[in-house]
C-alpha cells in the first residue's frame, strides 16, 4: 500500500517534469524564428556579389567592343559601388554593436 | 582564388594601350595625307578580344580536363593584329588616307578611351574606398 502510494506520487512528479518540459520546449520553440537575421544577411550579400558580377560582365563587354553602351556601363557601376559601399557600412555597424554587446556587463 | 588587380584592371589596362596604338596609327595616318603612295593603317583587335573572351558566339568554353589548352584570356599573349598583317594592294580611289574617315576613326577611339579611364579609375577608387572602410 505504501509502496504504491510512493509509485503514484512518483508517476505524478515524473508526469509534470515532461509537462513543464513541452511547455518550455514549445515556448523556445514559438521564440525561434525560421528565417533570422542571418538569411536576410546572406540574401543582401548574394544580391550585392550579382550586382559586382554584372558590374564585371558589363565592363568586359565594353573593352572589347562588343557593347557600346557607355551610359548603362556607368550605371551598372555605379549601382554596384553603391551596393558595396551599404555592404561595408552594414558590416561596420554590425562588428561596432557585436562589440557593445561584449563589453557589456553581465 | 583571384587577386587583388586581377578582375578586369588587366582587361581594361591592355585595351586602354590597343586604343593608344590605334590612336598613334590615325596620327600617322593624318600625318602623311599628302605622302603619295601612302596607304592608311589600321588596327583591329575587337573580334579576336571577344574570342579570347568568349563573349562572341560560341560562347564560354570551361575547362574540365587539365590537358585542354587553357582557354582564359591573358594580358601578356594579347596583340591586336593589322600592323604585321598589312597586306599592300593597290585600288584606286580606295587606297589614299580618307581624312573625314581617319576623323571619325580618331573621335570614336577617343571617346571610348575616355570612358575606358573612367572606368578604371573608378575600379581603383571603389578598391581604396573598401579598403579603408575594412581598416576602421
Amino acid at each position: 500500500m505504501i509502496k504504491n502510494v510512493a509509485m503514484q506520487a512518483y508517476r505524478n512528479a515524473l508526469q509534470d517534469a515532461t509537462q513543464l518540459s513541452q511547455n518550455i520546449r514549445s515556448r523556445t520553440e514559438k521564440k525561434a524564428p525560421a528565417e533570422g537575421f542571418g538569411n536576410m544577411l546572406t540574401e543582401s550579400l548574394s544580391k550585392v556579389n550579382a550586382m559586382d558580377e554584372q558590374k564585371s560582365a558589363m565592363i568586359e563587354e565594353f573593352a572589347s567592343g562588343k557593347t557600346q553602351n557607355v551610359h548603362e556601363l556607368m550605371i551598372s557601376m555605379q549601382k554596384a559601388s553603391v551596393a558595396m559601399q551599404m555592404t561595408s557600412a552594414v558590416r561596420g555597424k554590425v562588428i561596432q554593436a557585436y562589440q557593445e554587446l561584449m563589453r557589456m556587463p553581465f | 582564388m583571384k587577386g587583388l588587380f586581377e578582375t578586369h584592371i588587366d582587361l581594361t589596362a591592355k585595351v586602354l594601350d590597343l586604343r593608344l596604338e590605334r590612336q598613334n596609327l590615325v596620327a600617322g595616318n593624318l600625318a602623311n595625307v599628302d605622302t603619295p603612295g601612302y596607304r592608311a593603317r589600321r588596327i583591329e583587335f575587337e573580334n579576336e578580344l571577344q574570342s579570347a573572351l568568349a563573349l562572341d558566339q560560341r560562347g564560354k568554353v570551361t575547362r574540365t580536363n587539365s590537358k585542354h589548352m587553357p582557354s582564359a584570356f591573358t594580358v601578356d599573349g594579347f596583340e591586336g593584329k593589322g600592323i604585321k598583317e598589312f597586306e599592300p594592294r593597290q585600288i584606286f580611289g580606295e587606297d589614299r588616307v580618307d581624312l573625314d574617315k581617319e576623323m571619325a576613326v580618331m573621335g570614336k577611339n577617343a571617346m571610348l578611351y575616355n570612358a575606358l579611364t573612367e572606368v578604371i579609375t573608378k575600379n581603383f577608387s571603389g578598391l581604396q574606398r573598401v579598403i579603408q572602410e575594412g581598416a576602421k
